[in-house]
């Protein structure tokens, strides 16, 4: 249905605010057909940076380019993408209709046209018939899907989403989100996405950019965050994870090998994410699937009390505090222990631990 | 945006030229008397009429804040509140005097209570008094006038402060255990201050710079605004101008604290629940619910209905009796009748029409400076604001000082006694309407939807054309009503600055009534009357539609 899909090129692109730097040359590339999710934190950088690409703010430096095409000096009118807001921004005085209609009708298209392409494009949402109500008389979840669908309408080359589930209520936002990525992925189009949530960008992005302090941190697969993420920031945003204190004796090309007090299992060859030196003190970082409970007493294990417990049903987390406060987070099998009981965590025998540099406060 | 920035600085160039520029050319008048600013304050001061003309408009304007309150606010209560058949008709009905021009408001209570009015009638025949038992003039008709008029105010704030209160509040306090009076006094009545302060600096205003209630009922009781006609009519110029300066500081005083009010009363804006609106327990109870309100509505709009009344009188045909022996159609033919007798209608009409139009243009470049920013927005922003400050009388004389030369390389033409001078008037006044309506109007694009315009290809023409301007049409639209309703019903402007060319309707009302035509007078009062309302009933059309 779009128009051919076309890459996304973005280079070293700056952004100030006055004396604030919110982006510090960011160079990102969307392949064609692909769906980037922009995940970070809230003042990461990630909505200005889809603004740049929308054309609503300029760029201090740097460059955005649309397959050959350079692109950045265009004004938004101008660029062709199609973008779904975060609050939806329909337009209140037309109906659902007229606002699918809005884009085409800027592309001049006649009237057949319009409405046969604005019935297709409600129809790929599945609001079929609802073209003649207001914007005021369609439920949020409808109205998300009308914005979808008005951006859809003119075949842009690159769609651009911000936060485009955050205003739903949680029961609909998860059956929306597969919806979502559903009909991303049957349109093949090149997609910008920007999400605060860990699981929309799972689940929406083929692949993920992260974003910290206007800096872009790792791109990768889901897959490839979650397992090896690059900085200590980005062990500790995505997914769940316990840092452990130890030190480094001994480091190579390859793998390190580090020791501390609270570390289950004792010392052990570790990933490290980046290059330490023997002697210098590191944090491990260790999964909640990489460890497990062990009957307290057991060797090479870390005592310690559970104080928080949360039930998962097949599965469930246990957080542990350690003597000196310490705290390790467990999955468990089945119901999670009683809260206050001593435990002991140990370390299972394939998890390799990934070590950063200590963050000195 | 550069080009965006010279068309607002073209924008503040005709307001301050419009606006701004008159207030300062009659200040420096007033400077340049005899003696400069100093004497001629000095000689203000001194004389007697001067000094008790301010110390009444002073009282006056205070004790209407007091009167319209108790008035205003209990009959917010008692239809936000109170449960009773016909409720949701009178609550409309009884706001309807806010569009209604003042000065038929003024005619129809002399009609009704004046010496020889109906209302007063009926009590003499009802009590076998030989004359009447009150006289309508001075210091009391102007208060009750006021008070009769400006309650809509406190009831308007009220009502819809009411209705934006959260239900809740008085739900937690009772849950902590305050009864009624407490949740009352405690609660409620904190929670309404800001509206009820907004209300309180806006009756004062609007008392301070009435007109018609001091030059109808007031006679030798001159306040300020009356003082000031006279003064210009009697050819003291330069105390006119003097006196006007005064007006204009002591209201300009009062419009900066209303300002912040309104900036505290946003702050504390919260989200409306539901209202608590409770039916009466008892039958009894519902019953006298009931007669309170159709009576203080009845009350309330007795004057427009004798207004009504005696325009079916002919001349000449009531003096003694009661009720008039005579109705008929016969004031009405006279009117309608005769080109002659239609043409202040269609001066006014016309007038309003031109000075409501232009007016919309002008408020909507001003409030989208204003948007932007910086010193030109921030200049556009009061600038637009200022003529609802200025009391309209010294707004009047202002311009009529600015327009009497030719100067042109000054900004000042000589444009008084031309056609142009009276709608120009109009435009100033209407100002602060359509700027604040397309301020509100344009602060719902905030949610992105000119961003949503220009991603989906629309240029800067057509997302001005077919989203911002429908979007910001309601706001529009309620900012156009207002200001036509001000311009097609003004006296006091008018009174400064007509020609027999443009006398609108209201003067015509002021001569038929010198020439003993009540009838006549309450004809064209009625027309007034039922042009306005249309307008309002239509606009609320429109607003549903």
């Amino acid at each position: 249905m779009s128009a051919p899909a076309r890459p996304l090129r973005l280079e070293g692109l700056v952004k100030r605010f006055g004396d604030h730097a919110v982006l510090e040359g960011v160079s990102l590339a969307v392949p064609e057909g692909e769906i980037v999710a922009l995940l970070g934190p809230s003042g990461s950088g990630k909505t200005t940076l889809l603004r740049l690409v929308a054309g609503f703010e300029r760029a201090d430096a740097g460059r955005i380019l649309l397959g050959e095409e350079r692109i950045d000096e265009l004004p938004p009118e101008r660029r062709g993408f199609g973008m779904v807001f975060q609050h939806y921004a329909l337009f209140p005085h037309r109906s659902v209709a007229g606002n699918v209609a809005f884009g085409l009708e800027t592309r001049g298209l006649a009237r057949a046209a319009i409405a046969a392409r604005v019935e297709a494009a409600l129809a790929r949402v599945e609001l079929g018939g609802l073209g003649g109500r207001r914007i005021s008389e369609i439920s949020g979840g409808q109205q998300q899907r009308v914005a979808l669908a008005r951006a859809l309408a003119p075949e842009p080359p690159v769609l651009l989403l911000d936060e485009p589930l955050s205003n739903l209520d949680p029961s609909l936002r998860e059956r929306t989100r597969r919806e979502l990525a559903a009909l991303l992925r049957a349109l093949g189009i090149t997609t910008l996405l920007v999400t605060h949530e860990q699981e929309e960008a799972f689940e929406l992005g083929t692949r993920v950019a992260l974003l910290h302090g206007g800096r872009l941190v790792q791109v990768g697969t889901p897959g490839e965050i979650y397992r090896a993420p690059a900085t200590r920031f980005a062990a500790g945003f995505v997914g769940r994870a316990s840092f452990v204190p130890v030190e480094v004796v001994a480091a190579g090309d390859g793998p390190v090998r580090v020791r501390g007090a609270g570390l289950p299992g004792g010392e052990t060859e570790a990933e490290a994410a980046e290059a330490l030196a023997v002697g210098e003190r590191a944090d491990a970082m260790l999964r909640p699937e990489a460890l497990e409970l062990a009957e307290p007493g057991t060797p090479r294990t870390l005592a310690g009390e559970v104080v928080a417990a949360r039930f998962g049903g097949a599965w469930s987390w246990a957080t542990v505090r350690a003597a000196g406060g310490l705290e390790v987070e467990v999955l468990v099998p089945g119901p999670p222990p009683a809260l206050g009981a001593a435990v002991a965590v140990a370390r299972r025998p394939d998890a390799r631990p990934r070590v950063y540099r200590r963050e000195t406060p | 945006m550069r080009r965006a920035r010279i068309a607002d600085g073209v924008v503040v160039a005709l307001l301050a030229w419009l606006v701004g520029w008159p207030l300062v050319v009659v200040t420096g008048a007033a400077l340049e008397a005899p003696g400069g600013f100093g004497t001629a304050l000095a000689a203000f001061a001194a004389r007697e009429g001067e000094a008790l003309a301010l110390a009444r408009s002073l009282w006056i304007s205070l004790a209407t804040v007091a009167l319209a309150a108790a008035i205003g606010v209990p009959l917010a209560f008692l239809f936000a509140r109170a449960q009773f058949p016909g409720r949701r008709a009178l609550a409309e009905l009884v706001a309807l005097p806010v569009a209604l021009p003042p000065l038929v408001g003024v005619i129809a209570f002399l009609y009704l209570w004046g010496e020889s009015g109906l209302g007063t009638r009926l009590v003499m025949a009802a009590g076998g008094l030989e004359s009447p038992p009150w006289r309508l003039s001075g210091a009391g008709a102007i208060l009750v006038v006021h008070a009769y008029s400006m309650y809509v105010y406190f009831y308007l704030f009220t009502r819809a402060a009411l209705a934006r209160l959260d239900p809740s509040l008085a739900e937690a306090a009772a849950s902590l255990g305050a009864g009624p009076v407490r949740r009352f006094f405690r609660v409620t009545l904190p929670a309404l201050r800001p509206a009820l302060g907004g209300a309180a600096v806006l009756t004062f205003l609007t008392a301070l710079g009435s007109f018609s209630a001091p030059y109808i009922f007031g006679g030798s009781y001159r306040v300020m605004t009356t003082q000031i006609l006279a003064s210009k009519q009697n050819g003291d110029v330069d105390l006119a101008e003097v006196e006007t300066v005064v007006l204009t500081l002591l209201a300009l005083g009062g419009f900066l604290v209303a300002r912040r009010f309104e900036r505290g009363e946003a702050a504390s804006r919260q989200r409306g629940g539901a209202a608590a609106r409770r039916p009466a327990p008892t039958r009894g109870a519902r019953a006298a619910l009931a007669v309170a309100g159709w009576g203080l509505a009845l009350l309330l709009l007795a004057p427009h209905l004798t207004l009504g009344l005696l325009s079916l009188v002919p001349r000449a045909t009531w003096s003694t009796e009661v009720l008039p022996p005579v109705l008929s159609l016969d004031n009405y033919r006279r009117v309608l009748g005769s080109a002659e007798a239609l043409r202040p209608v269609a001066n006014s009409l016309g007038m309003a029409l031109a000075a409501t139009a232009a007016a919309l243009v002008l408020g909507f470049a001003a409030a989208r400076a204003a948007r932007r920013g910086g010193a030109l927005g921030r200049a556009a922003d009061l600038l637009m604001a200022v003529p609802a400050a200025v009391p309209a009388t010294a707004f009047a004389v202002a311009l009529a000082t600015t327009m009497s030369v030719a100067r042109p390389w000054q900004g000042r033409f000589l444009l008084v006694g031309t056609l142009v001078l009276l709608p120009l008037a109009y435009l100033a006044r209407a100002l602060p309407s359509t700027g604040r309506a397309a301020l509100a109007g344009l602060a719902q694009l905030d949610s992105g939807l000119e961003e949503a315009a220009a991603s989906l290809g629309a240029g800067k023409l057509r997302t001005l054309w077919a989203v911002t301007l429908p979007v910001v049409r309601p706001a529009l639209a309620a900012g156009a009503m207002l200001a036509f309703l001000a311009a097609l019903g003004d006296f006091v402007l008018s009174i400064v600055l007509y020609t027999f060319d443009t006398r609108p309707i209201s003067i015509e009302i002021l001569s038929s009534l010198r020439l003993q035509e009540t009838g006549l007078a309450a004809v064209y009062g009625v027309l007034l009357t039922a042009l306005s309302a249309a307008v309002f009933l239509a606009f609320g059309r429109e607003r549903e539609a």
